[in-house]
């Protein structure tokens, strides 16, 4: 790939490169430390019932996940964008080492939920995965090899598909929902023809419908039958992926089961009110009723959403939809297509993070294992946010530059 | 990729841009949903949330005391320490069975401290875990001096225990007043709701409650009047129970303690009566069975109510057992039964002055009518001999009520009549109706002819010998004593019937105990002038109540002794006293009953006797009077005064008797009381 050829995508001969300080996406610098201060805040509440180490929790935020995530958003800043598309094969090919590595009994480490998701006890692969498919694609739909349009559209598809099915195998079907977002942005943004996008939303519709039916259906035959359609069904559907989507669907039904967790998160938002309860006074959380597994990384909006009030979470709402504008903005002014596709993968990706996760804990969608960016605790994952950001701030910085 | 290389990439912008509005549409559709859930539905969701994690436990009050006029403390309460185990602290991670073990151990080193065997085994721990998690469990009721003294100073405090006071009754002075007092029990309070059924200990809390006008989550045992003016002023003594809001986490422990209200004491009672001469008059009363009444004979209040055989209180505390239950009630003295208000006897010839007043007044007789007794009164089939068979020949009422001739009154009831005659004369004494001092009472029995229908077994109507017996207190007509003594009111009062009062103060309300008059019987000024100088005679040195031997006391008194058949066959007599004094201007009124003993003029004048004493404690005459003591009483020597119907003495009579149903009505026949299962003072 000649820089010659990556040159020919600027609009206007490159003029004089603006100051560094100056070319910084610096409203989406300030979104993203406001929202770890909140993060942070809100795990040190979310973590104070706990006891021991756990109690401690927001202290590992502090250091050294966020000092890490801090570093790697340097580190990926401060490289050419062009430079991570290209070297995106070999990201790619070593994130999917580790997605492998991940479903092998004894190396990766199973999580309570009976899915393989971690290395070396703490490592999420399916992090660095996020990265590794979003300098992928940009690279591929970017124009970095000389393909057809068919030619990148399929190759686009496969590569988001290979890292999407190992993760549903750990399984965690809510974290290959950023792969897909990310893939359908980039492809929709990249620009293909209008049937070929049809025919996308049409196949991801009808995916999550088979997906749906395949549950819910199956509850309306009479039992005779639905037993032997549920006996061949459930060898591809996960037990508490079926508890989670009929707990949607009937949120009465098992209230102190498989429901627990999305009744108890809705009382807790709703509980909050408006002003909300106070910080480090909710006491959904406090009194155990959220578990405190889960209410500092799924459900810390939950948290948040009953100390604070709707206040408190609109303003986390509003910090969000600020990040995610500068996002797009660093995209909009970007001159080339690749940093415009790296900003449109980044951004899918974290705002599918954020609906998602906040709708589950309003009840809007099924409970899907999927954290907060910047604010859920987690090390990988503000490792990865962080980085995700970082090439963003690498388009910024960078865009303006001709081609390395 | 052509289209997008163009000059400005117009496209690939536009649809970045459209991607990104998409977007931030959606979060603003989750505003508008976490508007919906925070702000409209805020409500519900605290609803929710309390339903979950509240519970309302209730806070008992102090209750109040009961006091006598003169501020003596009748039943006062005093704390009863204990010692609980709290679950919260000793919660233990894992099974649930782990907190049971170690809430187990817990026990038993309190048991060590203390030094008593633990109450509590594993299977009351599981219950309480299961239905009472968040409340503290009670291993100790009851904690001596000493163990509470080793518990409290135990050098290293046991974690999840603590000390806790509950409130217990206790009646200071034993037995004194104890059919008065009533007693409170521990029971179950009534407002309290259901608790939360956790059936499964694994169900972490209650969920949505179906009920949800639950006042109070746990059941808590409360003290409650169980009779007497405790039960009847239950509602002034018993206070307001307060309340506190327990939270209580996801495992159903208890994590805070709100206060939702504080309890409010109770209020005192004050009775009218007298805790001395209550005294008195139980003492005068001793082992025998039979009341004694004080009234105060100008405002109506009850001054003294004795009953005898009594109880002592403190069995009842802190809780009756069924044991001493079933040998109170069992007993055959019947010292449950109130005999002074819920006692029916016979009323006997006390009743005299009221029929020789009544047929004065109605014009039935006048002072001078005189009637001819020959061994007693044996006309139209009716025969009732005087007693000891004594012939008064030609007596007028003044005589007829000083040697209490049975001729002369059943004369007078005749002459009267019974339906709007005799019987409304009674009815205007509060005969047959329950006096209303604020705690149960008999009515006795006022008979009619439908009353005698339904409660005899021939089912015959009323006859003239059934008002020849209700005319010398007899037959079917049967009182309390404290109906007796609203009569002794009565004449004390010239013929105005007083409210009696029993309660003075209920609470911080003054009760209504100043003079009453419910009721004024048409006796006439001369009549009763009449009749108070036979009362005033008959206490007299020469009188049938002279055996009361206080002359300085200005005294009117009349004897009776009604008859009874018990079951054994044989004859008794029921010693009647009425009497008030000073006769001029009456501060007093009495009533004496002394069930199955010797004829009112001893027994009861005796009693009588011994209460005046301790009001008059100057009146005692010298020791030198020839006074017989109790001990020396001499049945015989009594001048007859009373009554019982002559067919036991001719076997003709008697068979001519039965033939015509001559209307004597035995007194074992039949009901004769109230309706109160224990009343009752014939037939035992």
């Amino acid at each position: 790939m000649g820089s010659d050829r990556l040159a020919a995508v600027y609009d206007d001969p490159p003029a004089a490169p603006r100051p560094w300080w100056l070319r910084v996406n610096w409203p989406m610098v300030l979104c993203a430390a406001a929202l770890l201060a909140v993060g942070v805040l809100f795990i040190r509440s979310a973590c104070s019932v706990r006891v021991g180490r756990a109690h401690e929790l927001w202290r590992q935020m502090l250091w050294p996940w966020i000092p890490l995530g801090v570093a790697a958003h340097l580190v990926v800043a401060a490289v050419d964008y062009r430079r991570w598309t290209e070297w995106a094969w070999a990201i790619y090919l070593f994130a999917l080492v580790l997605l492998v590595l991940v479903l092998i009994p004894g190396i990766g480490t199973t999580s309570n939920m009976g899915a393989r998701r971690w290395l070396f006890g703490r490592f999420q692969p399916s992090e660095g995965a996020k990265f590794a498919l979003v300098a992928a694609l940009a690279f591929v739909l970017g124009g970095g090899m000389a393909l057809g349009e068919r030619a990148k559209l399929w190759l686009s598809l496969g590569l988001a598909a290979v890292p999407a099915a190992l993760i549903l195998l750990e399984p965690d079907l809510g974290t290959t929902l950023p792969f897909v977002a990310a893939a359908l942005a980039m492809v929709f943004v990249a620009g293909c023809a209008k049937r070929t996008l049809l025919a996308l939303v049409l196949a991801a519709a009808l995916g999550a419908s088979a997906f749906l039916g395949a549950i819910l259906l199956p509850e309306k035959l009479p039992p005779e039958r639905r037993a032997k359609v549920e006996a061949v069904t459930g060898r591809f559907l996960h037990r508490h992926w079926k508890d989670r989507v009929l707990v949607f669907a009937h949120p009465e039904r098992d209230l102190q089961g498989a429901g627990w967790n999305a009744w108890q998160s809705k009382i807790a938002v709703g509980s909050g009110g408006e002003r909300g309860k106070g910080y480090m006074k909710g006491t959904q959380n406090a009194l155990g009723y959220l578990p405190v597994s889960v209410s500092s990384s799924d459900f810390i909006f939950s948290v948040i959403a009953e100390e604070t009030g709707f206040r408190g979470s609109a303003a986390v709402l509003g910090l969000f939809a600020l990040l995610l504008a500068s996002v797009a903005w660093t995209g909009l002014r970007c001159r080339d297509e690749a940093g415009r596709l790296v900003c449109t993968g980044v951004g899918a990706i974290l705002f599918t993070h954020v609906f998602v996760n906040v709708a589950m804990t309003i009840g809007v969608m099924p409970i899907t294992g999927i954290p907060l960016p910047l604010v859920s605790y987690g090390g990988t994952f503000a490792i990865s946010t962080l980085a995700l950001l970082g090439l963003v701030q690498s388009v910024s910085l960078h865009g303006e530059e001709p081609a390395p | 990729m052509k289209r997008s290389t163009g000059t400005s990439a117009l496209w690939p912008r536009l649809r970045l841009a459209a991607l990104g509005a998409a977007m931030l549409g959606a979060l603003a559709f989750l505003l508008l949903r976490l508007h919906d859930v925070q702000v409209r539905d805020r409500d519900r969701y605290l609803g929710e949330q309390s339903e979950m994690t509240l519970r309302r436990v209730r806070l008992p009050s102090t209750r109040g005391r009961i006091l006598d006029r003169n501020g003596a403390v009748l039943a006062d309460n005093r704390p009863r320490y204990g010692a609980a185990l709290y679950l919260d602290e000793l919660r233990a991670p894992g099974r649930w069975s782990n907190t049971v073990e170690k809430v187990f151990a817990r026990a038993w080193d309190l048991s060590l401290v203390v030094g008593r065997k633990p109450e509590l085994d594993r299977d009351a721990i599981w219950r309480h875990l299961r239905q009472r998690r968040p409340i503290p469990l009670v291993a100790y009721r009851n904690l001596s001096p000493d163990e509470l003294a080793r518990l409290a100073e135990w050098p290293e405090p046991l974690a999840g225990v603590d000390i806790v006071v509950e409130q217990d009754r206790v009646y200071p002075f034993g037995d004194l007043a104890c059919h008065v007092i009533g007693y409170a029990g521990r029971d179950i309070n009534p407002d309290r709701a259901a608790p939360p059924d956790t059936a499964d200990a694994d169900a972490a809390e209650a969920g949505p409650d179906e009920s949800g006008a639950a006042a109070f989550d746990y059941a808590t045992h409360e003290l409650l009047g169980r009779g007497g003016v405790e039960k009847a002023f239950d509602g002034v003594l018993a206070g307001r129970g307060g309340a506190e809001v327990l939270r209580i986490d996801v495992l159903g422990y208890k994590r805070e303690t709100y206060p939702a209200a504080d309890p409010v004491q109770g209020g005192d009672v004050v009775l009218s009566i007298d805790a001395g001469l209550q005294r008195a008059a139980e003492r005068a009363l001793g082992d025998r069975r039979g009341a004694a009444i004080v009234l105060d004979a100008r405002n109506g209040q009850v001054l003294a109510l004795a009953s005898s055989p009594r109880y002592d209180l403190s069995r009842f505390v802190p809780s009756l057992s069924s044991a001493t239950w079933r040998e109170l009630n069992e007993d055959p003295e019947r010292p449950l039964l109130h005999r002074a208000l819920s006692g029916a006897y016979p009323a006997g010839s006390v009743v005299k002055p009221a029929v020789a007043l009544a047929a004065l007044g109605a014009g039935a007789i006048r002072p001078d009518t005189e009637f001819v007794c020959e061994r007693g009164f044996h006309r139209n089939g009716i025969h009732l001999r005087c007693s000891h068979g004594a012939s008064h020949g030609r007596i007028a009422v003044e005589r007829a009520l000083a040697v209490s001739c049975n001729a002369f009154f059943v004369e007078c009831g005749l002459a009267l009549g019974w339906e709007r005659g005799l019987r409304d004369a009674y009815a205007a004494l509060g005969f047959g109706a329950a006096p209303a001092l604020g705690i149960p009472a008999s009515a006795g029995i006022l008979p009619d002819s439908a009353w005698k229908k339904a409660h005899t077994r021939d089912r015959v109507p009323w006859t003239p010998g059934d008002t020849a017996n209700a005319s010398i207190g007899q037959g079917m007509l049967s009182v309390t004593p404290m109906q007796i003594a609203l009569l002794a009111l009565a004449l004390a009062n010239d013929g105005d019937v007083l409210a009696p009062h029993l309660v003075l103060r209920a609470g911080d309300v003054p009760a209504k105990a100043d003079r009453q008059v419910v009721d004024h019987v048409a006796w006439r000024p001369a009549d009763l002038e009449i009749v108070r100088r036979g009362m005033v005679d008959a206490a007299g040195a020469h009188g049938t109540a002279r055996r009361i031997g206080l002359p300085s006391l200005r005294l009117a008194a009349k004897t009776g002794t009604a008859e009874f058949d018990a079951r054994d066959g044989r004859e008794h007599q029921h010693a009647w006293i009425i009497a008030y004094e000073p006769w001029d201007a009456p501060e007093r009124a009495y009533a004496i009953l002394a069930e199955d003993s010797d004829a009112g003029g001893t027994t009861a004048a005796y009693i009588l006797r011994d209460i005046l004493l301790h009001i008059h404690p100057d009146a005692a005459p010298d020791e030198s009077s020839d006074i017989p003591s109790p001990s020396t009483s001499a049945p015989e020597e009594e001048p007859a005064p009373d009554a019982k119907a002559a067919e036991e003495e001719d076997p003709a009579a008697e068979a001519e008797a039965a033939e015509e149903d001559s209307g004597r009505i035995r007194a074992d026949e039949g009901p004769r009381d109230g309706g109160e299962p224990l009343a009752g003072g014939n037939g035992l």
